[in-house]
């Protein structure tokens, strides 16, 4: 995406939210003869507006720019966009195994294959990669089970 | 109020508990290894590691914070020089010089004066928080509601202003930030907004998550989409200590860059990174060998890095005095206090005068142990550099992740954390800065309150903001301030057709 299509995305996705906002806030119920202030949806609808106006801003100012220019794509490559999806997927399922399995199980899962999914000749740095994995999860339980004692939902395991 | 030196001693016996020592040292050594690490930066490094803070008693837990904000400042300029890249945006300036003086094999000699600038810088802006803060709470003590509406709106636009990329888009992200806080309880009608049927958010959305998401799980998403956790360099240091005909250049330098960098910091929301830019341009206008700027010289690092680290203790001024941070990094830092409990403010300096002081006491000491550790562990600090991130991503994620659910200990925080974290990529690949968006979460109750409270006493009535005559001014500045540019730009492009 050029710039100024990026631009017009983010302003047009922040029209929409101000225009949700303001609509949200309406249906909060009003109550009658007291100062506007004291009502729930006037600061929020306040809000909403100032955020439709500046996006209605960054649309004029972006359509008066004369030169456009090349950013950068969202991702580098094929490559890192299957690294990202992993690691979102990863992201995602942590807290689910930390619920049913516990804190240390899971973030050894969710470390090793995130370094194993990271890594170059992932063959090669097998033992590496493990050992690591190891000793990190090692010590995040020890600081945050051990010293900080942070009450995690204990696991099948530890 | 009367400032008398009891005000500062009010905190000393926290210092008879040896664990005070302990926080302050480990929240330097950690600051420096995380600020050396390029990616990481300093406001990541605080987000990430203040929901572990919480447990403690307010004064170790800031002992702890203070000393990770003034290491990881520091910690920032160690990359700069040794591979161009800043770890932290205060140690852009740095790289200046640095980075010029570590190709000429004088890597450790740069180190060196970074380390002794940082000191120095920080040790001053010590002395002037201490003196400045309670004369600044004294003369907040008289705002009204009207007064602080004014304020955060001057925060809130000079960080629009000051922030990469346009003005309208560092506003959005302002006010983007001030919704995020709509959601919850209204606190004056106890009507329930936004809050999609879900009692953990009645209580409205915690800052920390949302912190953590934007600064730190974006960051490592961006990082991983962009390719970059592949770089390896290595470096080697030689002798760390200049020559003493080169330190003796350094005293004007360092006095004058550490007071632009207080009083930079000292602006609302212009932080480390504007004062070590400005810094870094007074020496190309007084420095003696001001030709020589940019080749590797000392006195390019000594200006800069002075001047980010003054520009710590400047930024905890407004913080601490008006409950306005100096920059995202202080914008964390009150999302820490505000979890103990603590409400910044000129209050905080009448209730809680000894764990004022004790944040004095702490950022002293924090200052002293940067010196030692920075000279002592220099050569362990810049083999950090080549440590592969490979290792780094996945356990700051889960830093990121347990973190989240440790506010609370509930589940619900990660999945805030997981949507911060998505919006703030999203928002910049769409280059829109974040810093903005923290500042509005951070600022958005006490502004909703004060603002409607105002309008509330007034009757409805605006011009209450400008009848009052210093709110009058604050609200002068943001329109100076946010419509200036543009007025100078057309009023320079008459000119130019006048002229023609």
């Amino acid at each position: 995406m050029s710039k100024k299509k990026k631009d017009y995305f983010a302003a047009a996705i922040f029209l929409c939210f101000s225009i949700a906002l303001y609509y949200g806030a309406s249906t909060f119920v009003v109550k009658k003869d007291t100062s506007i202030a004291l009502n729930p949806s006037f600061y929020p609808q306040m809000l909403a507006i100032i955020l439709g106006v500046l996006s209605i801003i960054l649309i004029i100012t972006t359509s008066l720019k004369k030169t456009d220019s090349k950013d950068e794509p969202m991702f580098k490559d094929r490559k890192s966009t299957i690294l990202f999806i992993i690691t979102v997927a990863l992201l995602l399922l942590y807290p689910i195994l930390l619920s049913n399995i516990g804190f240390a199980v899971a973030t050894f899962i969710f470390i090793t294959s995130l370094t194993f999914t990271l890594s170059d000749n992932r063959k090669q740095k097998l033992f590496i990669n493990l050992g690591v994995s190891l000793g990190t999860t090692t010590l995040i339980y020890l600081v945050f089970r051990v010293v900080l004692k942070i009450p995690f939902p204990s696991g099948i395991l530890f | 109020m009367e400032i008398s030196l009891d005000l500062y001693l009010a905190g000393i016996h926290f210092f008879a508990d040896p664990t005070m020592y302990l926080a302050s040292l480990l929240g330097v050594l950690v600051g420096i290894v995380f600020g050396a690490l390029p990616g990481l930066s300093a406001t990541l490094t605080i987000a990430v590691f203040i929901p572990f803070t919480f447990g403690l008693p307010a004064v170790i837990s800031f002992a702890f914070l203070l000393g990770l904000y003034t290491g990881s400042v520091y910690g920032g300029s160690i990359s700069a020089i040794l591979i161009n890249i800043p770890g932290t945006p205060s140690a852009i300036a740095t790289s200046f010089d640095g980075y010029p003086m570590c190709q000429q094999g004088r890597a450790g000699e740069a180190i060196g004066i970074s380390t002794i600038s940082s000191s120095a810088g920080g040790i001053l802006s010590v002395f002037i928080l201490v003196f400045a803060a309670p004369l600044i709470a004294s003369i907040a003590l008289k705002f009204s509601a009207e007064e602080y509406v004014g304020i955060t709106l001057i925060g809130l636009s000079v960080i629009a202003i000051i922030s990469p990329g346009s003005t309208v888009k560092g506003l959005m992200g302002g006010v983007l930030g001030l919704v995020i806080g709509v959601v919850g309880v209204d606190s004056m009608t106890s009507y329930p907004r936004f809050f999609f049927g879900r009692v953990e958010l009645l209580d409205g959305i915690d800052a920390v998550p949302v912190m953590i998401g934007m600064y730190g799980l974006s960051e490592m998403l961006e990082q991983i989409s962009d390719s970059k956790h592949m770089t390896i360099v290595k470096q080697k240091l030689t002798k760390l200590i200049p020559p003493l005909e080169d330190l003796k250049r350094l005293p004007g330098i360092l006095i004058r860059s550490s007071f632009i960098g207080v009083l930079i910091g000292a602006l609302p929301a212009a932080g480390g990174s504007i004062a070590s830019l400005v810094a870094y341009g007074q020496e190309k206008k007084f420095c003696k060998r001001k030709e020589l700027l940019g080749t590797g010289i000392i006195e390019g690092i000594a200006a800069p890095e002075a001047s980010n680290n003054a520009s710590t203790g400047g930024a905890l001024i407004p913080m601490l005095t008006l409950g306005i941070p100096g920059d995202a990094m202080t914008a964390v830092l009150m999302g820490g206090l505000i979890i103990q409990g603590l409400r910044p403010g000129p209050l905080l300096f009448q209730q809680q005068m000894p764990f004022v002081s004790s944040i004095f006491i702490s950022l002293f000491l924090s200052v002293i142990f940067m010196l030692f550790l920075g000279l002592l562990g220099a050569r362990f600090f810049a083999k950090l550099i080549s440590f592969p991130k490979v290792f780094l991503i996945p356990a700051i994620l889960v830093f990121c992740m347990v973190g989240s659910y440790a506010i609370s200990n509930s589940l619900f925080d990660i999945w805030i954390l997981f949507i911060s974290g998505a919006v703030g990529f999203i928002l910049k690949k769409l280059n829109f800065p974040i810093a903005p968006i923290i500042l509005g979460l951070v600022l958005g109750p006490m502004f909703e309150s004060n603002f409607r409270r105002s309008l509330v006493l007034s009757n409805g009535d605006w011009s209450t903001f400008v009848t009052r005559p210093i709110s009058a001014f604050f609200l002068l500045v943001v329109i100076v301030a946010l419509a200036g540019p543009s007025i100078l730009k057309f009023a320079k492009k008459l000119l130019n057709k006048k002229a023609a």
